[in-house]
């Protein structure tokens, strides 16, 4: 039924004031969302973005800052800012304003005022600041990166050999940090409309979100009765790289099935391989799902599953596993995931080819049904009240 | 730390009613967080129980995993297959503003609780429905997990030093936490569009969208065929220098974002031939000239140890940092002067989990400890 949504913020303004990666995400996506995006520049302050990575000629912006920030308007802010006020009347007739500024230098760019008028609730702003590591303690004003949060959150720990061979091929710091800076920002104007509140003060780090996203890891390692699973050991394991087929790699798990006393999907599945002589080996009954996954007896298993693995496929391979109840996936590159079917289904990533821009509509709103009309709204629902501003 | 109130009512989303029909992760943090946003939040769980009661670790008996996902959420046991259970929570769907599932493929529809026939009693509920490959075949039956997801979306491609060929991420549950992440953003967004319409609707949120969200810069290269040569160890390749450098203890992380910075970071390492280097001076010839870079300043990183690069590169404002045990930045400073993690009083003692991951001004926002799990009370959402 196609995908939506793209009119909730309809008239709506967001004005951005901040760089990198995680804050113009959350306008992106706000914008995408039906709001109208307006960036400011000021002259003294470059975004880093625009020059980092790789771009499609030499006169244009990166295109990783083209993909966040096509579609918004730019407004440049004269070299007498400071005197005419033209900052602050943008931020302050705004619905919205994302920022990557602190407390400190928001006061310093004249804004005082307006910065403890949307924390005590009287302005009608909701102002979302984005900062790397939290407005308070000795790490407020220092600069953060997104490698340098999660090496100190810990993060490194779970990839590579030592810490400080590898990292994580991914920003999911500055990614994740845009994603909660978007929820922030949709129900503080949720509430806005719901409960007539005024604007508010917004914070979110990366450094706080990377942490939050822990949080399976946090309650693991808080005061365990046994050191035992992925989830307290995986700090400790060698890299995990999937079992070997003839032309690729593989990952897969069977429930809790795993081993001859388990459920029969495992079991018809070696047998289906030819390697019916897993059932006699007391490992894989003992360990059992440990064996597969990120489970922490993979290692000690490798080697027999990797010996019956090698004349199939990966593709032989995950369709069989499948068929006997498990689940498998082969190692992609990403240029292959988005080649695949089903990511073209699912209609995420636009074409784009050579453009660099609006790759990707916002994740996970497609609507499969509605209700009929004839069903009516809710008692109380029927307004066209809410969410329309000034 | 610790970060407890008994009023449930704040919150952005104090008086949103959610129901939960979710296990394992990525629908329970789903609610979990629509819950820390203020909702009140039932998850229903079935006889069998949420199977991370029994995932290791225990904490004083229960899977410290159940203790994480559930927090801000009361707890009722429901066997749909039994009438007056089902009648029951059918009350409850005609409450709710939202209801999240993530039952296999047509599990849902067998149980009574499909959308077509909750949207009949219930024009206004917000439906989301949460998967690993999404609704659409081929893969909308196939079995998904976090490091299944990893392995299918290119997100362990990235990973690794430059002689691997792919890496899984060792952090369970990282795409499923950010499968959340992703429904909640769409359910509040569904949420406002029916401030509008009064109508609801049923969203598809698969994991597999959200592996691809994570990796929005590389998918915005790849889409425009510029994709950078990966992995690379710790370098990243957007900025230069980026990467972990080792010094006489262990690697310092460091990036260099900007052309003034890189100037800044030449004279913290004392390095004027660098500064002087015409064929540096820009992002874009650093990217471009990594190995060189890494050729010339390990040796000077490597003569110091990290307490001083650290002291030397935050005096000059340049990002540095080193590789933190989890544990003891956990209690750092910094992590308690935010409040970055909660911790919760319970039955089960003292729990840890992610701090709140964002902070409100006026409608503030708290944490709660999770339920017991397991309980036949019949509760009903306040108000």
């Amino acid at each position: 039924m196609g995908d939506l949504l793209a009119s909730v913020l309809t008239g709506m303004r967001i004005v951005e004031w901040c760089s990198g990666i995680a804050g113009p995400l959350a306008g992106r996506r706000l914008r995408d969302f039906g709001a109208t995006v307006t960036r400011l520049e000021l002259p003294d302050e470059q975004d880093w973005l625009q020059a980092a990575g790789a771009c499609l000629s030499p006169s244009v912006d990166s295109v990783v800052f083209e993909a966040l920030n096509a579609g918004k308007q730019c407004v440049s802010m004269g070299t007498d800012w400071r005197n005419n006020k033209d900052l602050e009347n943008e931020l302050s007739s705004a619905d919205i304003v994302i920022t990557d500024k602190t407390r400190e230098q928001v006061d310093a760019a004249g804004l005082r005022l307006l910065r403890s008028d949307v924390e005590a609730g009287v302005s009608p702003v909701i102002w979302v600041s984005v900062t790397p590591h939290g407005p308070r303690g000795p790490w407020a004003r220092m600069p953060g990166s997104e490698l340098t949060v999660e090496a100190s959150t810990g993060y490194m720990g779970y990839i590579g050999i030592e810490p400080g061979a590898s990292r994580l091929g991914n920003y999911v710091g500055e990614i994740g940090t845009g994603i909660f800076a978007t929820q922030a920002a949709l129900a503080a104007i949720y509430a806005k409309a719901e409960r007539s509140a005024g604007g508010q003060w917004i914070d979110v780090s990366v450094m706080q979100s990377l942490l939050s996203m822990a949080s399976i890891q946090v309650a693991a390692h808080a005061d365990p009765d046994d050191f035992l699973g992925p989830r307290i050991r995986g700090e400790f394991y060698p890299p995990q790289r999937g079992w070997r087929c003839s032309d690729g790699q593989i990952t897969f798990a069977f429930g809790g099935a795993v081993g001859k006393s388990g459920r029969p999907g495992w079991v018809n599945f070696v047998q289906e391989i030819g390697a019916g002589w897993m059932l006699e080996d007391e490992r894989f009954d003992e360990f059992g799902l440990d064996t597969t996954g990120l489970g922490i007896r993979v290692e000690e298993t490798r080697e027999a599953y990797e010996d019956a693995f090698s004349s199939y496929t990966c593709d032989e391979l995950v369709r069989l596993i499948r068929e006997y109840g498990g689940s498998a996936a082969r190692f992609q590159t990403l240029p292959e995931a988005l080649n695949h079917p089903q990511v073209h289904k699912l209609g995420l990533v636009h074409d784009a080819a050579n453009t660099g821009a609006s790759v990707t509509r916002i994740p996970g709103i497609r609507v499969l049904g509605r209700p009929p009309q004839s069903d009516c709204a809710r008692e109380g629902m029927t307004g066209k009240e809410g969410i329309e501003h000034d | 730390l610790s970060e407890t109130k008994s009023d449930q009512r704040c919150g952005p989303l104090a008086g949103l009613k959610v129901l939960d029909l979710t296990i394992m992760a990525a629908g329970p943090w789903a609610a979990s967080l629509l819950g820390q946003l203020g909702a009140d939040v039932i998850k229903v769980e079935p006889p069998a129980g949420d199977g991370t009661r029994w995932v290791h670790p225990y904490q004083h008996g229960l899977g410290t995993n159940y203790l994480a996902m559930n927090v801000n959420k009361r707890s009722v046991t429901l066997d749909l297959r039994r009438e007056d259970d089902r009648d029951y929570m059918l009350s409850l769907v005609d409450e709710a503003d939202v209801f999240i599932q993530n039952f296999s493929g047509g599990v849902a529809d067998r149980l009574g609780v499909g959308y077509e026939t909750l949207a009949r009693r219930n024009a206004g509920l917000v439906y989301c429905s949460i998967s690993g490959f999404g609704s659409p075949p081929p893969l909308d039956k196939a079995k998904a997990a976090d490091y299944i997801i990893q392995a299918f979306s290119g997100f362990a491609w990235g990973n690794g030093t430059p002689a691997d060929e792919f890496e899984q991420f060792r952090f369970t549950g990282f795409i499923d936490l950010a499968t959340a992440m992703v429904a909640v953003q769409s359910v509040v967004a569904a949420l406002l569009e029916r401030r509008n319409t009064g109508l609801g609707m049923h969203l598809d949120v698969p994991m597999l969208e959200a592996a691809l969200e994570l990796q929005f810069v590389r998918v915005s290269q790849a889409a425009a065929g510029v994709l950078s040569e990966v992995p690379a160890g710790s370098d990243g390749d957007l900025v230069y220098p980026d990467g972990a450098y080792q010094t006489l203890d262990r690697p310092v992380f460091i990036t260099v974002r900007t052309d003034d910075e890189w100037r800044r970071f030449c004279e913290a390492i004392e390095s004027p031939e660098l500064l002087h280097d015409d064929s540096l001076s820009r992002n874009e010839q650093r990217v471009n000239n990594r190995a060189e870079i890494r050729r010339v300043i390990e040796p000077i990183l490597g003569s110091r140890p990290s307490m001083w690069w650290l002291r030397c590169l935050r005096r000059q404002q340049i990002c540095v940092a080193v590789s933190q045990n989890s544990d003891a930045f956990n209690r750092h400073e910094q992590v308690i002067a935010n409040s970055m993690i909660g911790r919760l009083e319970s039955e089960w003692g003292s729990v840890e989990v992610g701090g709140l991951p964002w902070r409100f001004s006026d409608t503030e926002v708290f944490l709660h400890a999770p339920p017991r799990p397991g309980s036949s009370e019949r509760v009903r959402f306040h108000g």
